[in-house]
């Protein structure tokens, strides 16, 4: 945001210059461009200057007792300075007790005043010590901008061009990157060596066990043909027995269907067992029990209501007979009666299904049940005796031929193998999460932990991914900072030195770089008149190039500077800001004076402020606009300004 | 303010040394003009981070992670 800073006045009282009240405006209030304060040496130029860094900055030197007026028997002073900042107009009031030897800042915003210095926040980086030095200067700071003890130029230009803002979006940058990744401790690297080397792990392992299953798979599926081959061979050599063969082909017949009627039986009982009605007649009897204890049903009362409701209002009941007043009011009290709540429909199934169990006879099902058992047991008994014929018969075919004993013997053997090779498949189906590993043979088990060991790597390789931009776009803001750096200081100091040739055309000098101070080329040192016009131009340049508005506030803006070169500086300082306020002397308005007015176009403003005691009454004209305090005479207007020759009070 | 030109120009020849896209100096360059110009409250966490995703999603990685298809 473009920051506007406009000084419209102070008044001091109290403090080691003259009691004075300064105001900057125009009567309709804006600004003048060029306020000259004309105050003799000793009058208190400095301690005013330095009054308005302290109000602008909120700090104060240290020494608060420098500030109290000689010969003045109070320990308090005032020092208010009334800003506008952008629309805002804001008043900075320091309160000096030189009792206590302290400062209290107040600030006032609108109709609101707090305590302390507290300019609202998008000004605060311009009024800050260090800054405010580069718009409230004097030839002092003028040899302290080519001095690197003094200041840190660089940092000033950082700030006005906002080149730091690139340094906030690389924070910005590592931030959204912490809050993104969990950092424990292990870096990301070696997490996810380890990561990697779980998930190859794991695939070996699943590569294992799949290929074990589908050796398996095919040594079953192998056995089940040897197995169906050997019996064929021993149907063969059984068929050639004629008699035999039917007998064994009908035991076999009598066992499958012994073995069928077990089978469906068995999963009868095992359904009929689920009732607790048919595993005791006890259940059966509290059951029944529970229902005719239950409340007498009840309709449900939302569906209900209505229909009591219509009823009563009908000319003749459901069964026929007429419905009167009396038999409707009837209807509607005895309603009540009927009506329960909604949950009356829950409790209507819960009877209906308990009398659809229990039945007639409490004892139905469990004799039903007990019957079941009774002929399960029999059909047992009957599978048994039909196995046991079929063994005696392939027994006795077995001793009667060799080649039929060869062939049920390798059957017994193939199936004995299968059997093995079924118990070994049903390990690839375990679903033990216990086991470690290289222990694990459930395939699915360690499929869903290779998912997971992918998936945590997978986050793992994200996070690394996301670090490595981490890295690239904070390299790229850190050269785009430097790099914008460079570029704004090349240019400044380029923009200058062209100004500078046009105040000093004959002096040789440039500035060379800005490293923390400026940097003179050509020559060793400077004089003061040099060093200010550098100032100027090196000032002039920075300003122009910000969108920001800032006041320039100087003492002795011409005072060392050669009267050849003050028109130049006189024509330059308009263009250095909207608002200049300069505090001269007599002897440093020839050949500046005069050229600053023409090139503010006349928007100018003249004061002149002394001592009561330093210049007789009858050194005053009568008709000039004049305000006295205890101390000080200020008096306004050009004429008295440039007819004033008083130099040194002292 | 308005962005420097300077702040522009330093930005787009970092972005295009570093081999990324010149659609990352543009969202850099509208970050930096948002925060510069007051329109956007550099210290607002929200607005920082979804200014930030924008950034990493158009940042191109220069590492490629193996091992892991």
């Amino acid at each position: 945001m473009t920051a506007v800073i406009k000084i419209l006045g102070w008044e001091s009282e109290g403090l080691r210059c003259p009691d004075h009240e300064v105001n900057c405006c125009h009567e309709n209030g804006t600004p003048y461009a060029v306020s000259l304060i004309q105050m003799p040496n000793g009058t208190g130029k400095t301690t005013t200057l330095t009054l308005l860094r302290a109000a602008l900055s909120g700090v104060l030197p240290e020494d608060v007792h420098a500030f109290k007026k000689r010969d003045f028997d109070s320990n308090y002073g005032s020092f208010s300075l009334r800003l506008l900042l952008n629309e805002l107009r804001v008043t900075i009031v320091m309160r000096f007790d030189f009792q206590r030897g302290s400062v209290q800042f107040k600030t006032t915003r609108g109709s609101g005043q707090v305590e302390g210095f507290d300019p609202p926040a998008e000004f605060k980086r311009f009024l800050s010590a260090e800054f405010v030095n580069f718009f409230v200067f004097d030839g002092e700071l003028a040899q302290h901008l080519l001095d690197r003890r003094q200041v840190h130029a660089e940092s000033v230009i950082e700030t006005l061009f906002q080149i730091n803002s690139l340094r906030m979006v690389a924070d910005d940058i590592r931030d959204y990157w912490d809050s993104k990744t969990d950092r424990n401790g292990a870096t990301e690297d070696k997490a996810l060596t380890r990561r990697k080397n779980k998930v190859a792990a794991l695939r070996e392992r699943l590569g294992q066990l799949e290929r074990a299953k589908k050796h398996a798979l095919q040594l079953r599926e192998d056995l089940g043909a040897e197995i169906a081959k050997k019996q064929q061979e021993y149907q063969s050599e059984i068929g050639k027995e004629e008699s035999r063969d039917r007998e064994l082909t009908e035991a076999q017949a009598r066992l499958d269907d012994a073995a069928a009627r077990v089978d469906e039986l068995a999963a009868d009982v095992l359904d009929c067992m689920r009732d607790p009605q048919a595993l005791s007649s006890v259940f059966a009897r509290e059951l029944r029990d529970l229902k005719v204890g239950l409340d007498r049903v009840k309709l449900p009362e939302e569906a209900a209501r209505e229909f009591f409701e219509e009823l009563a209002g009908e000319d003749f009941c459901i069964c026929g007979r007429p419905i009167n007043e009396h038999v409707s009011v009837v209807i509607r009290e005895r309603a009540q009666q009927y009506l329960g709540s909604d949950d009356v429909s829950l409790l209507n199934s819960l009877k209906s299904a308990i009398q659809e169990a229990i039945g007639d006879s409490v004892d139905s099902a469990s004799n039903k049940l007990s019957r079941d058992n009774s002929e399960l047991g029999r059909l047992v008994a009957e599978r048994q005796s039909a196995r046991t014929r079929l063994k005696n018969l392939r027994d006795q075919a077995s001793d009667a031929d060799p080649k039929v004993k060869d062939a049920a013997e390798s059957i017994v053997d193939l199936e004995r193998r299968l059997q093995s090779i079924t118990e070994i498949l049903q390990q690839y189906d375990d679903k033990d999460e216990s086991k470690r590993d290289e222990d694990t043979t459930g395939i699915l088990i360690i499929k869903h932990r290779l998912e997971d060991a992918e998936r945590k790597a997978g986050e793992i390789a994200d996070t690394l991914i996301l670090k490595n931009k981490r890295d690239i776009l904070t390299k790229i803001l850190d050269k785009a900072y430097n790099n914008a750096r460079r570029l704004i200081i090349e240019e400044i100091c380029a923009d200058a030195n062209r100004l500078i040739s046009a105040i000093m055309p004959h002096n040789d000098i440039l500035i060379d770089r800005v490293d923390r101070c400026l940097v003179l080329g050509g020559q060793e040192g400077a004089s003061a008149g040099e060093t200010l016009s550098v100032a100027y131009a090196f000032l002039a340049t920075l300003f122009n190039r910000s969108d920001h508005q800032l006041p320039f506030v100087v003492d002795s803006p011409a005072g060392p500077i050669d009267l050849g070169a003050r028109p130049k500086i006189g024509e330059l300082v308009p263009r250095l800001t909207d608002q200049f306020i300069a505090f001269t002397i007599s002897s440093e308005r020839e050949g500046f004076v005069p050229r600053l007015k023409s090139a503010a176009k006349g928007d100018a403003m003249f004061t002149t402020i002394f001592r009561r005691e330093a210049v007789s009454a009858s050194y005053v004209p009568s008709d000039v606009s004049r305000s006295e305090t205890r101390d000080g005479v200020a008096i306004i207007g050009e004429t008295f300004f440039n007819q004033f020759q008083l130099d040194s009070e002292e | 303010m308005a962005i420097d030109p300077k702040m522009t120009e330093a930005i787009e020849d970092a972005v295009s040394e570093s081999g990324q896209p010149t659609s990352l100096a543009t969202s850099i360059v509208a970050w930096v003009s948002a925060i510069t110009s007051g329109k956007e409250d550099p210290h607002d966490p929200t607005m920082a981070a979804r200014r930030a995703d924008v950034l990493y999603s158009e940042a191109l990685p220069t590492i490629e992670i193996e091992g892991l298809t």
